[in-house]
């Protein structure tokens, strides 16, 4: 807020300066291009390990993000009685759960079923101990399967 | 409490004493922005929310299931970097010359608007043609959606956003005829700032697309 009627004197435009000026437009675009081209030009021209790429990647596109939501949105925390940035918190609460909820249970879900039932090496694995368990009976069988696990 | 308020009848009962009381002046305090229309923008924006809840979910079903490739084609065979940079590039400018358009309405230049509008839409389309001309090379290849869970949640993902900067094109021509025949009223105006949040929307959620799901696909 204090920034966009930190332009408002400069522009001479007061009563519109909340939605904007060519000087708040060409701020955010030039870090938009900035905060775009790095992740690019790392991914085309193979710099850095795979670390470093994806977490360019993944800051670099949430920086993009607040700034849209700032220069180009103009979300600001007073407008609409405060409605407006109160409903985005909220959506991003609610994306938070669930997205991390998501990938937290799926992940899970996913190690835990991958082996038995994708994996061929461990496909024949069990097949194996079913048939050790038949001929050493269920102690060898708990055993096989605590490795089979990990 | 009540005696006070019986007093203060009995006092506003008698027309001499109403007299001596202190004028009472009502003022409706405006908000600072009072050409906001409080509802209209509040009520898109409220719709914008619920629409990066429905991207929200194709994100991360596509995270769940984005490594499934199935034994068909992997990201980095098919995904082409380049032209991925210059369909957000297309996004980026339409997303800076709408906003030349907002400043362009909020001076009062009609003309100016409008331009910059054409402007705009050029750019969308531009983007469009690059996103078909993308899809058509997929097909070729034999990339379709059927392949594996991989493709089917990037081919909803991606054509989603695709659809919606469609949707967003048509309404952008619509406002120009709009804008032509009634000029810069108070109608218009809220439609420009309601498609204003549209547009920059979706470049927002474009961000996401090309990070999470074309470059960071790529390089895994």
């Amino acid at each position: 807020m204090s920034h966009a009627s930190g332009q408002t004197g400069a522009n001479g435009d007061g009563h519109h300066a909340a939605h904007g000026s060519y000087k708040s437009y060409i701020v955010g675009f030039i870090l938009s291009v900035i905060l775009t081209v790095v992740p690019f030009w790392m991914v085309m021209s193979d710099i850095g390990d795979l670390q470093l790429k994806l977490g360019v990647i993944f800051t670099f596109g949430a920086a993009q993000i607040l700034v849209h939501i700032h220069y180009f949105l103009h979300v600001d925390l007073k407008a609409e009685q405060g409605w407006q940035a109160m409903s985005l918190i909220f959506t991003g609460v609610i994306l938070f759960i669930v997205v991390v909820g998501s990938l937290w249970v799926m992940y899970h879900l996913h190690s835990n079923m991958m082996p038995a039932h994708f994996g061929h090496d461990h496909g024949g694995h069990s097949a194996q101990i079913q048939q050790d368990s038949d001929r050493h009976g269920a102690h060898d069988h708990v055993s096989h399967a605590s490795e089979n696990h990990h | 409490m009540s005696t006070s308020r019986i007093e203060q009848g009995a006092r506003l009962a008698n027309p001499e004493r109403r007299a001596a009381l202190p004028a009472l002046d009502f003022h409706i305090i405006e908000d600072e922005h009072e050409h906001h229309e409080t509802g209209t923008m509040l009520g898109f924006w409220l719709y914008l929310m619920s629409d990066c809840l429905l991207f929200g979910i194709l994100f991360v079903v596509h995270a769940v299931v984005g490594m499934n490739t199935a034994g068909g084609p992997i990201p980095s065979e098919i995904f082409e970097i380049d032209f991925i940079l210059l369909a957000t590039f297309m996004l980026l400018f339409s997303s800076i010359t709408y906003g030349f358009a907002v400043i362009s309405m909020n001076r009062g230049h009609l003309k100016g608007l409008i331009r910059w509008l054409i402007v705009t839409g050029v750019f969308g389309l531009a983007f469009l043609g690059l996103e078909l001309k993308e899809f058509n090379h997929l097909i070729h290849i034999g990339a379709t959606p059927g392949e594996s869970a991989f493709l089917s949640s990037f081919w909803v993902l991606v054509s989603t956003h695709g659809l919606h900067v469609t949707a967003g094109t048509i309404w952008l021509v619509v406002l120009i005829f709009q804008l032509r025949r009634h000029g810069i009223n108070e109608a218009n105006r809220r439609r420009v700032m309601c498609l204003s949040l549209f547009w920059h929307f979706l470049d927002l959620i474009w961000i996401g697309v090309f990070s999470f799901v074309y470059l960071a696909a790529y390089i895994l």
